[in-house]
């Protein structure tokens, strides 16, 4: 009795046991860091200073972010939201576009996929860099051709262009993860739902649009999401491609919490940026999570 | 509705045949089924027909109008697919009415049909419910709906009754069957299961390896097989082959069989049509239904022929008996009444009725 007792409670704590070093490393390289984040973001600690001469003063530093105090956060949140949205939709359209041509019988599909998922293959800030050569004014390639039908240099990383030429490194960055999502949902779709459809009348387009793409919506909302999530975070290619200027016009918040921690030394207040862009980053997952569950 | 004319269709997939050369006529309002075993290009016709595949080679006529290069949704047909093919983001009363709502027809108009299809099909109450919400059958009579609520002139059914387990597979095509004599529509059936080839078809083409192979009436295609193929495709359990050779017998032929067992005289209605092969290797094929129990030695009514079997295997099938055993080399089945069948081992008197049996060239495959 005392032997069936026992095994059965191994029986029934055996998953967790399993799990729980996973579980355990992913506290200590998650919650943990996010705890002391937020410690962090409680007092006036700045780079110069001693650590035990930090004040702690409460919800101070975010006061000063929502109350518009530190002019740059306001601006950050609303420009990583414009670039986010803009990426999202960017990313979506061409990786859907990526996505439906794969889906066909094309000819050297290997040859084309390995070109597809180059950019995935390239570290996020040495994409930067590449990318700063190429839109360089004196010597990259793009003002070559540029120039050449057009007659004149653009300066791509300067105060009228930086933005834009941001959102083509995020969006080149992320149509291969994006396309791939899209490409395994087209692949998980009744072809003969689109061959019903089309002797119910439809034409190609009509097929697509009231057929397929209703199919595809959960995951065309969870590749939006996951984008989403890394537009909203990205940080190294912006880094090294703009450093978030010229001046602010490139400064997303990460790039705010990284000017204001390690630029302006305010480690408090770069700890209160980092953890709303925590919490948004974990708003936006807890969404990604509740779309999976509403669709099981 | 709408007869259909196929002409010398060919399919060709990187150089490999799929569909070499058919000619068939369906005429309007008759319900043909394309029969035959997996990969002999049935549904790849079915298709060609529909337009969702394209002709090598060939003309296909739907109602004397040539659609080789018409649209697949200005052929006026509709299909059933083997998985339904329903859009699951649609209700089943908006799955229904999706063709028409697609032709611009009037509301009022789509709400008639839909309603008398669903009232026909018993599926009024699931409308309002997705095809993730229904059962396999239910689904099948969703999209049996979508097909006849257009009205089309050719209804093609792709396998609709694979998926669905044996019972319901018998419910639904009493189903189709009944659908057919109220609607009439032009319907061309594809199937590898020749029970539901035989019991649903008006005509039926057998198909195998690309090719037609007959062309006729379920009664037609079973009691006068043309090649060797049709004759073992259809019937269950299927037709016995005895490799055997034509003897000549005082006035008469006898066929002896290679391997051993009785010698079967010919019946002398038949003599005739196969003196020109006496001497010649030949494969007899007979039906197990065809052999039956005999009550006793000297018993055998006229035209069947006394054997004595040794039985090995007894398979009850509570209307029937399938008895196996030996002739030769030759494993054969014969269908008997269960109340006289014996045991495994024990020895049993049957009686081969001769003049339902089929002589056939084994270098051609051809039914003498």
């Amino acid at each position: 009795m005392r032997n069936t007792n026992v095994q059965s409670y191994w029986k029934k704590s055996a998953p967790y046991i399993w799990v729980s070093p996973s579980v355990l490393t992913l506290f200590l390289l998650t919650v943990v860091p996010t705890l002391l984040l937020f410690n962090i973001s409680l007092t006036s600690f700045e780079i110069g200073y001693p650590w035990e001469d930090r004040e702690y003063i409460g919800l101070d530093n975010y006061v000063r972010l929502f109350t518009g105090r530190e002019v740059e956060f306001w601006p950050s949140i609303n420009l990583s939201i414009f670039v986010t949205v803009i990426s999202v939709v960017m990313t979506l359209c061409i990786g859907l576009a990526v996505a439906v041509l794969f889906n066909r019988k094309i000819k050297f599909k290997y040859l084309f996929t390995t070109i597809l998922i180059l950019p995935m293959a390239v570290n996020p800030a040495i994409a930067g860099l590449m990318w700063k050569l190429l839109f360089s004014f004196d010597f990259g390639i793009i003002n070559v051709f540029v120039e050449k039908y057009w007659g004149y240099k653009i300066v791509w990383l300067g105060q009228k262009y930086a933005l834009f030429s941001t959102l083509v490194v995020l969006i080149w960055m992320h149509i291969p993860i994006s396309a791939l999502l899209l490409l395994a949902g087209l692949e998980n779709i009744n072809q003969d739902t689109i061959m019903a459809a089309k002797l119910d009348g439809c034409s190609d387009t009509q097929a697509f649009r009231l057929i397929v793409l209703p199919q595809l919506k959960p995951v065309i909302i969870s590749s939006s999401l996951f984008q989403a999530i890394l537009a909203f975070q990205t940080f190294g290619p912006i880094f090294t491609l703009t450093n978030g200027g010229p001046g602010s016009v490139t400064t997303i918040l990460p790039m705010f919490v990284y000017k204001t921690g390690f630029d302006l030394g305010m480690m408090g207040m770069a700890a209160a940026g980092a953890v709303v862009l925590v919490a948004i980053t974990a708003i936006l997952s807890l969404m990604i999570m509740w779309t999976g569950r509403k669709k099981a | 509705m709408a007869g259909v004319r196929i002409r010398g269709l060919h399919k060709t997939y990187n150089r490999t045949d799929a569909v070499c050369g058919i000619d068939i006529d369906i005429a309007d309002g008759e319900f043909v089924v394309l029969v035959g075993p997996s990969g002999c290009g049935k549904s790849t016709t079915l298709r060609m027909i529909a337009g969702l595949e394209e002709i090598t080679k060939g003309e296909i006529f739907i109602d004397d109008r040539l659609v080789n290069h018409v649209q697949p949704k200005d052929r006026d047909i509709a299909m059933v697919f083997q998985h339904y093919a329903l859009y699951p983001h649609l209700t089943a009363r908006e799955n229904m009415s999706f063709g028409l709502r697609m032709r611009g027809y009037a509301k009022d108009e789509i709400k008639t049909r839909v309603t008398e299809a669903a009232g026909f099909l018993n599926i009024a109450e699931l409308l309002d419910r997705r095809p993730g919400q229904l059962s396999g059958g239910e689904r099948q009579r969703v999209a049996m709906g979508r097909a006849i609520v257009r009205e089309p002139s050719v209804c093609l059914f792709d396998e609709p009754l694979s998926n669905l387990d044996a019972k319901l597979r018998v419910k639904m095509r009493t189903e189709i069957k009944r659908l057919h004599h109220k609607v009439k529509t032009t319907s061309i059936y594809v199937t590898h299961d020749q029970v539901e080839a035989m019991t649903l078809a008006e005509r039926i083409v057998i198909m195998n390896a690309g090719r037609i192979e007959q062309v006729g009436t379920p009664d037609e295609i079973y009691l006068h097989p043309k090649t060797k193929f049709v004759a073992g495709f259809i019937g269950s359990p299927a037709m016995n082959f005895l490799h055997c050779r034509l003897a000549k017998e005082g006035s008469g032929l006898t066929i002896s069989l290679i391997g051993g067992g009785p010698l079967l005289p010919v019946p002398t209605a038949l003599t005739g049509r196969y003196s020109p092969y006496l001497g010649k290797d030949l494969v007899l094929g007979i039906r197990p239904e065809h052999i039956k129990e005999c009550p006793e030695h000297g018993g055998a009514q006229a035209g069947f022929v006394e054997i004595d079997i040794k039985i090995d295997v007894v398979e009850p099938l509570g209307m029937d008996t399938l008895l196996y055993f030996s002739i030769g080399d030759t494993e054969v089945c014969a269908r008997v009444s269960p109340d006289v069948a014996r045991g495994p081992g024990e020895i049993m008197l049957l009686m081969a009725e001769m003049n339902k049996m089929h002589l056939i060239d084994p270098d051609t495959g051809t039914v003498l």
